[in-house]
């Protein structure tokens, strides 16, 4: 399995965690596109903390290795990798690769 | 049919959403509402009793808190300055203070004791000497504890179990800095679902009974192979040993009043002998308020020894090694609790012992005599099948009925009453103790509980009766009496004591309005034959004449 469809995996696994503790009505979307900031995010403040502190654990388990996503939280909305689950999988990717000087 | 509503608050120094966010989702046999103020000003919230949220009275309140949150002198302690112990717990009689200010606003009040995380360094090796930080936490949760002991209704919680069943992880540094979580999401949801485990257990009623098999079950082994000589209980024997540490944790339970009852296919000889020689068998026959061992239908033999207890199918839980006999007595009597069950037997005791459906804020005196009490309605209904007449039986049984206010002794029970009978009830009005006592404040009401005891033991606090006054009108708000001691004429005899009431008042006429249940047509029965007169679904009776007392009864108020 590829190192982009294994952290895309683990990042649903965290969203399902995540669910667990959300009314059903606010249930993340389990999609590439979902938006988690922004205007169109479905998610309140409270859990995107959860949901970003969740995948950092599961894609470290996922990957063997530390990922940390929680130090970008407060950047500026352009530069803010956090806009979709799809670009959060991309930033790891980059950030994992730079780390290993792929 | 609609669900008891379950009015909750939640005081805290942290940001309790996520615990808010379980409590209210899960699956709950309760209408489940919890209001979170804003969190951190607990101290101020505790002695403002003018502030907002004391505007509502709750069934529930959580006051969950870290001590670093709102205890200051123990902050400067982990800021490595001196505290003298007696400041701490100076500060702690303060926050108890609070809490007890408050103590009537809920039924129930939960104080989960305070923790600290592994990370906290203190004095290292030295920590639990007297000047270490972890003796001073421990003198501080004694402190709370034993402050708040004598208020009924307040629990102090063990708070560690949520944190073990995550581990490692409990605390969550992460969640703090961002939002003021301390603790790892699964430790709000294994509080949540304690807390609302203990809920329903208070207000909807415990498990009463455990059914269990025998053979795999209380002991290793099949009894018809091997004879009581050949089981696996006790001795140099790893699965023997746990057997005997099940028996025992099982008599533990019957001592705080679970009754415990067999179901067994087996040869009832057999049995009688293993409980009879067997000499590191916990339990003996005695132990067990019924048994069953034949060659039946299991669900048929539950069905019949819960109808021989009085009990309804859903105060009984039934534990069975075998995954057929599980699903056959699921299947049949969805009422029953029936948890699955290890295949490993040296886990049968911790899995006894993760049970929650036993778990209650109220324990009475009557549920813990209630092993011993059925042995004495044995030895009632063995006299009653010698005598000719219902009433030479009441007459022989030498019945004494003792009269009492509601008062701090029997309020439990009476809460207990109001809230757990079924079927002698005539409105099934519940209410948690403070709604009791508040309504009980007008002059207008008055309310009288029944003790009952005859010849052969004590049957407890079993009878409730409240009358509502308007004018020369008398309501009869609540008439509630335990099926125990149904049929005795205590139902006569509550009537007569009412109605002599009732004529000291002036009143002119008693007012029974029967409110239909699926489970309260007993109460109706009674009534129709009272002599009350019915109209539609109301019952008079005319005070010009009092209500007689049954014969054989004798009253003492």
């Amino acid at each position: 399995m590829g190192t982009a469809k294994r952290i895309m995996d683990a990042i649903f696994t965290a969203v399902d965690e995540i669910n667990q503790t959300l009314p059903p009505a606010n249930h993340i979307p389990k999609s590439e596109d979902t938006a988690l900031m922004g205007p169109e995010s479905a998610i309140d403040s409270l859990g995107v903390v959860l949901l970003i502190v969740a995948i950092e654990q599961k894609v470290s388990q996922a990957l063997g290795r530390t990922v940390v996503l929680t130090n970008n939280m407060l950047m500026s909305a352009e530069e803010n990798p956090f806009k979709t689950l799809g670009a959060l999988r991309d930033h790891i990717l980059g950030s994992i690769g730079k780390n290993s000087g792929e | 049919m609609n669900k008891r509503s379950l009015h909750s608050l939640i005081l805290s120094d942290f940001n309790s959403e996520l615990f808010r966010n379980y409590f209210v989702q899960m699956p709950a046999s309760l209408s489940v509402r919890l209001s979170a103020p804003p969190f951190g000003q607990v101290m101020s919230q505790l002695i403002s009793p003018t502030h907002e949220i004391w505007d509502n009275q709750y069934d529930l309140m959580v006051i969950w808190t870290r001590p670093e949150g709102v205890i200051s002198s123990f902050n400067r302690l982990l800021d490595g300055e001196t505290v003298a112990l007696e400041t701490l717990l100076d500060e702690v009689k303060q926050f108890t203070q609070g809490i007890l200010q408050v103590k009537d606003k809920a039924g129930m009040i939960f104080v989960p004791f305070w923790l600290m995380a592994d990370d906290i360094g203190g004095l290292g090796v030295s920590d639990m000497k007297v000047t270490g930080l972890r003796y001073k936490l421990m003198r501080m949760n004694l402190h709370l504890a034993e402050n708040l002991n004598d208020a009924g209704n307040i629990f102090i919680l063990d708070s560690r179990m949520w944190l073990q069943s995550v581990g490692n992880d409990a605390f969550s540094p992460k969640l703090w800095y961002m939002s003021k979580i301390p603790f790892h999401p699964d430790v709000f949801k294994a509080a949540a679902q304690d807390i609302l485990v203990l809920a329903e257990n208070t207000l909807l009623g415990t498990k009463k009974v455990i059914i269990l098999d025998l053979d795999d079950t209380l002991w290793g082994g099949v009894i018809g192979e091997t004879g009581w000589q050949g089981i696996r209980l006790g001795g140099h024997d790893p699965i023997g040993e746990a057997f005997v540490d099940f028996q025992r944790a099982l008599k533990a339970l019957q001592r705080r009043g679970i009754l415990l009852a067999v179901v067994s296919r087996n040869q009832a000889e057999l049995v009688e002998e293993a409980f009879e020689k067997h000499p590191e068998m916990i339990l003996r026959k005695d132990d067990f308020a019924a048994l069953r061992i034949n060659w039946k239908d299991k669900a048929e033999n539950i069905m019949d020894l819960m109808k021989e207890l009085n009990l309804g199918l859903s105060s009984a839980v039934f534990i069975d090694n075998s995954a057929f006999e599980r699903a056959r007595v699921r299947e049949a009597l969805p009422e029953v609790l029936v948890p699955d069950w290890p295949e490993d037997m040296m886990l049968y005791k911790s899995f006894l012992g993760r049970l929650r459906c036993f778990d209650t804020t109220v324990i009475s005196a009557e549920d813990q005599k209630r092993t011993e009490m059925l042995a004495q309605e044995r030895e009632r209904h063995e006299l009653k099948e010698r005598l000719p007449s219902l009433e030479e039986w009441i007459r022989t049984l030498e019945i004494t009925v003792s009269v009492e206010d509601l008062d701090e002794g029997n309020q439990d029970r009476v809460v207990q009453l109001f809230n757990k009978t079924n079927q002698m009830n005539l409105t099934t009005r519940r209410l948690t103790r403070q709604e009791l006592i508040d309504w009980l404040k007008s002059g207008q009401r008055c309310l009288r509980a029944f003790r009952v005891r005859d010849k052969f033991g004590d049957y407890g606090l079993t009878g409730v009766i409240s009358l509502e006054a308007d004018g020369r009108q008398g309501k009869i708000c609540d008439f509630i009496l335990s099926c125990r001691v149904m049929g005795r004429r205590i139902e006569e005899t509550m009537l007569h004591v009412l109605s002599l009431y009732a004529q000291q008042r002036g009143l002119r006429q008693l007012h029974a309005e029967y409110l239909p249940t699926q489970r309260n047509q007993p109460c109706q029965e009674f009534f129709k034959r009272s002599g009350f007169q019915e109209k539609e679904r109301t019952f008079t009776w005319d005070l010009t004449e009092g209500y007689s007392c049954p014969q054989g009864i004798k009253i003492q108020t």
